[in-house]
């Protein structure tokens, strides 16, 4: 490259370089311009300017016009971890004016700004979503980055529970929310779910479900939007859908109750709200929740007991479990399961069974609670003709009386009459340690005497007749006591056999 | 006399603005080539360069502007950065909300963020090809061997850099990323472990605890890489960057195909006295230059045969500059730079990726954690440091792959190490490895038997085959340099394109199992 050709090159470098230069320049300048002046929340500002001006038919009102400012505003809430941005696109929330106006100008629905202005409470504490962003699509944070997207407008009132009790909202606003309070209670959800520390253990505990966020939840085969809301829903109308080896049965919800307990599970957040928001009523919830007042016996056998028991005066088939639930309160059964029977089986449930244990540390009942729910079982009304003779009934509450047979008899007789269901997953497991453990010789020995009415085990009393004898009885007896030469099956209830859709 | 006095002030007064100017500036615009040159000497920040330079290093494909880009995007980097840090707060209860606010609620705050981000991963891919240039052009060979590993000091610093910054947005992308930096850094583990050495000799352990400050990603490790990011490894790049450049020039200028003509650096001046005396130039210049210990640039050539600094090199750089300003703009306006959900520990991401650059080590490490993690970058950054002292053979530098058989051997090694790395990633995709054959395999054998260990090895002996026929180091050089190249591009893109959750191969993100 001689003199004459580098003279050349620097004329292009010259031409290139100006050009380059003002295209930085001009790409500084569209950056400011968009960045500062065509900021789309300044725009909506704008917008508003001309709607309050429209609107201003009196010198208040055009002292309103007047005043507005084009700028950023955010009401920040350290208690609440909060920064929300939503006003500076939403002026109009508070102006009732703007009944009618289009969004995002809109006044907010109903009264519920009134009571909580959002200077003191914000936005994002209720609805959810990115307070801090300024543009729609990344506020709502569906699609953008944001763990706690935008809730659907008809589940807001999960937000109530945060700092009122159920009652004081009822009827004020949070109809929804209290109604899916209620129903976790009535559809027997804590059977299997704990809650507070009170709960089965079938399925997880639900203290913070209302803050998951979507990594958390498997998603594969949810069809609405992958959030959290949406989960729930799909969740409650067809559990094995969204979680193909749940063995949550389908609750039957309509769709207003499944709307209900979505919003309940939302409101669920293990959140600690600074107690300056709470309400008395909330207060006392609080205190409740932590000294629950005495239940009658019969209010906790509803609330733990009756998903799978039901009354409790039938065995009832579960197609979904494909299992009989033992009649817990049938009248055979109430006169000859001792309280301590009783007693052992709630606290410690059937290990290897879908039957919980609701002791303290478990189900978190305490022991009060749980006898409670003994002496509601017990108190049955028990026809004439089913009222065993009193000597027969103590044999079955002294855990000293013993029956002698013959094993091997017995083995024989276990395998002709009983195996088909005490084998099987369809009846209970005879071999199980905590049925064992707590039932007497008597127990056993009257129930394959009498059997349970309104259940598949019938009575086995019928000497002479093909059925049989007191000795027969006394072998079996002998034989299902034996525990260690017997097989178990308790391994095989944890694989449940449940129908799965695909 | 007072009058007088009064007219001295007033005239002082009044060229006030002329002297402070001349105070500043001492010459006015030069207008002969000659006034150019004395302006580059007397100017502190033109001197830098010599006054006049060989019309070779002027053209585009010497050097395609790399050295220049990286200073540009250092300057938008520092620029942007010093503004960011007025916003950002390096605490993790902060650091989040903080970049949030910065992306909405400062003035063009989103766009000096963005512009910081893009520039970032613009300056490590801008560091590699200025690397590659230099090797390419043998701008390594003596005397300029001390440069060479300054770059490479440069060029562990910009990965610093850039890695440390990963970090403070402390969103999941950043956490996760981290970690599995982290996590790359504790894999001599493996070697301990199979070797069944006491865990007290897991000097994993001790490197990822030295990095984090912490067993794992939190407050300790943010605060460390937030002073590392804005204190000390800037402070760092900038003085070696300036020592960088300063031997440029005390090296000669760039690397020229006529070499550079003086025996060694021992003499001062020029044997050529005839031209020395050349009666445009300044004898003030000579006499610094005489003070200049090695070959020099200038002493020895006819002015006619260089074109002056001012303006030809000055505006060409200048226009550099621009030009990755004007990217940088561009990038910023037109992109968002990435900000995901906030740094959640108890919800890893999957696949959890390291820093794009560090994707072709993590393919690696998921062969093999040693070879990965360890292995590997360290006969890298040796191989590299060596370069200059083992290929000494004394050929013309400024020249694209040296001769026509140099550029035959980067084309033939650009094939094999494409073929090697493709099969690298293809065998144990298709057909598993030693783990899957032989399950109780003893982990041993797999740190040395693996596709990461394999390809290092049949890159080192394509190179070896190279010094064996063609019997010249530099040949040899370019062998292993292009593989190893060709190699990090690829494994890269696997890494970055071709890997989904559980580091399980997809040819792409749709074909990822859904959540």
């Amino acid at each position: 490259m001689d003199v004459n050709n580098i003279k050349q090159m620097d004329q292009k470098v010259k031409w290139a370089l100006v050009i380059v230069s003002l295209l930085t320049l001009a790409a500084l300048i569209i950056a400011a311009v968009t960045e500062n002046i065509l900021a789309p929340w300044r725009m909506i500002r704008l917008g508003y300017v001309e709607v309050l001006n429209e609107k201003a038919t009196d010198d208040r009102g055009r002292a309103i016009a007047d005043q507005f400012e084009i700028r950023i505003v955010q009401n920040y809430l350290p208690t609440l971890e909060a920064v929300d941005r939503c006003v500076t696109c939403h002026p109009g929330i508070d102006d009732p004016r703007m009944k009618d106006e289009r969004q995002p100008y809109k006044a907010h629905s109903g009264e519920y700004l009134t009571q909580h202005p959002s200077e003191n409470y914000g936005c994002t504490i209720c609805h959810r979503g990115q307070g801090r962003a300024l543009v729609f699509e990344e506020a709502k944070g569906e699609e953008s980055h944001w763990d706690y997207p935008l809730l659907p407008i008809n589940l807001t009132q999960s937000a109530c529970g945060l700092c009122h009790s159920s009652d004081e909202v009822k009827g004020r606003g949070g109809d929804r929310y209290a109604l899916g309070k209620e129903l976790f209670t009535d559809k027997g959800c804590y059977s299997c779910h704990n809650l507070y520390g009170v709960g089965g253990n079938m399925g997880p505990a639900l203290d913070s479900v209302g803050l998951k966020i979507k990594q958390m939840l498997p998603m594969l085969h949810v069809e609405g939007p992958h959030t959290l809301p949406q989960w729930l829903k799909e969740h409650f109308e067809d559990p094995q859908k969204v979680v193909v080896d749940s063995q949550m049965k389908p609750p039957q919800l309509s769709d207003e109750e499944i709307e209900a307990l979505t919003t309940y599970m939302l409101s669920l957040q293990q959140r600690e709200i600074s107690r300056t928001y709470l309400t008395a009523g909330k207060l006392l919830e609080l205190y409740k929740q932590e000294n629950p007042e005495p239940a009658s016996g019969e209010e906790l056998y509803v609330r733990y007991c009756s998903t799978c028991h039901d009354t409790g005066e039938y065995a009832r088939y579960d197609k979904f479990y494909q299992k009989f639930f033992p009649a817990v309160r049938g009248s055979v059964y109430v006169q000859i399961a001792s309280r301590d029977y009783l007693k052992q089986n709630i606290a410690l449930g059937r290990p290897g069974t879908l039957m919980p244990a609701w002791e303290e540390n478990s189900g978190g009942l305490t022991e009060n609670e749980i006898d409670r729910i003994i002496d509601y079982m017990l108190d049955v009304q028990i026809p004439e003709h089913e009222k065993l003779d009193a000597r027969m009934v103590q044999g079955t509450q002294d855990p000293a009386f013993k029956v002698i047979g013959d094993q091997a008899r017995g083995k024989k007789l276990f395998t002709k009459h009983c195996s088909a269901c005490h084998l099987s997953t369809l009846a209970p497991d005879l071999f199980n340690a905590t049925f064992q453990q707590s039932a007497t010789d008597g127990f056993v020995f009257t129930t394959i005497l009498k059997g349970r009415e309104n259940t598949p085990m019938p009575g086995f009393f019928a000497p002479g007749k093909g059925g049989m004898g007191p000795e027969d009885i006394s072998d079996l007896t002998a034989y299902i006591r034996n525990a260690d030469q017997a097989p178990s099956q308790s391994g095989l209830t944890f694989a449940l056999p449940i129908n799965k859709k695909d | 006399m007072s009058s007088t006095g009064f007219q001295l002030f007033w005239t002082n007064l009044k060229t006030l603005p002329q002297s402070f100017h001349h105070a500043v500036f001492r010459h006015g615009a030069p207008t002969s080539d000659r006034a150019r040159s004395q302006s580059v000497f007397s100017n502190f920040f033109l001197h830098i360069h010599s006054a006049r330079v060989r019309p070779h290093s002027l053209k585009l494909t010497t050097t395609w502007g790399l050295g220049v880009s990286l200073i540009a995007q250092f300057v938008i980097l520092s620029v942007t950065g010093i503004l960011l840090m007025v916003y950002y707060k390096p605490s993790i209860d902060m650091a989040y909300d903080s970049i949030k606010d910065i992306h909405y609620v400062v003035p063009t705050g989103r766009f000096l963020r963005n512009i910081h981000r893009w520039a970032a991963h613009l300056m490590v891919f801008t560091v590699i090809l200025h690397m590659a240039r230099v090797f390419y052009t043998a701008a390594y060979k003596s005397p300029r061997e001390f440069n060479w590993l300054l770059g490479m000091v440069l060029f562990i610093l910009t990965l610093a850099l850039s890695f440390t910054g990963y970090l403070l947005p402390w969103d999941q992308l950043a956490y996760w990323a981290i970690t599995i930096g982290a996590n790359i850094a504790a894999s001599p583990n493996e070697l301990v472990y199979a070797l069944g050495l006491p865990s007290s000799m897991n000097v994993g352990d001790l490197q990822k605890e030295l990095l984090l400050g912490s067993s794992t990603v939190g407050q300790d490790a943010l605060i460390r890489f937030y002073m590392l990011h804005v204190v000390v490894l800037p402070i760092a790049l900038a003085i070696l960057a300036a020592v960088h450049i300063w031997r440029i020039r005390k090296d000669g200028g760039l690397a020229n195909p006529h070499g550079t003509p003086l025996p060694t650096g021992k003499g001062v001046g020029t044997s050529t006295p005839e031209l020395q005396s050349a009666q445009s130039a300044p004898s003030k210049t000579y006499g610094l230059m005489c003070l200049v210990k090695d070959k020099s640039p200038q002493t020895d050539v006819n002015p006619d045969e260089t074109a002056p600094s001012w303006p030809y090199l000055l505006r060409a750089e200048l226009l550099v500059f621009m030009v990755m300003m004007l990217v940088c703009v561009l990038l910023g306006l037109l992109f968002d730079a990435p900000l995901t959900e906030p740094a959640n520990p108890s919800v890893p991401e999957n696949p959890a990726k390291a820093p794009w650059y560090f994707l072709g080590l993590q393919e690696m490490v998921s062969y093999s954690a040693f070879v990965g993690g360890m292995l590997v970058p360290s006969i890298v950054i040796l191989g590299l440091a060596l370069i200059p002292f083992l290929d000494k053979e004394s050929e013309p530098g400024g020249v694209w792959f040296t001769r026509l058989e140099g550029r035959r051997i980067a084309y033939l090694s650009v094939l094999i190490g494409a073929l090697c790395a493709v099969t690298a990633v293809a065998f144990p995709v298709s057909f598993g490895w030693l783990r899957e054959w032989f399950p109780s395999i003893p982990q041993l054998f797999i740190i040395i038997i693996n596709p990461g260990s394999l390809l290092t090895a049949a890159y080192v002996a394509w190179s070896l085959y190279v010094l064996h026929t063609t019997k010249s180091t530099r040949m040899s050089a370019i062998a292993l340099f292009t593989c190893f190249l060709v190699g990090f591009i690829i494994l890269t893109y696997v890494g970055t394109y071709l890997r989904g959750p559980n580091w399980a191969f997809y040819w792409s993100q749709s074909q990822w199992p859904k959540h």
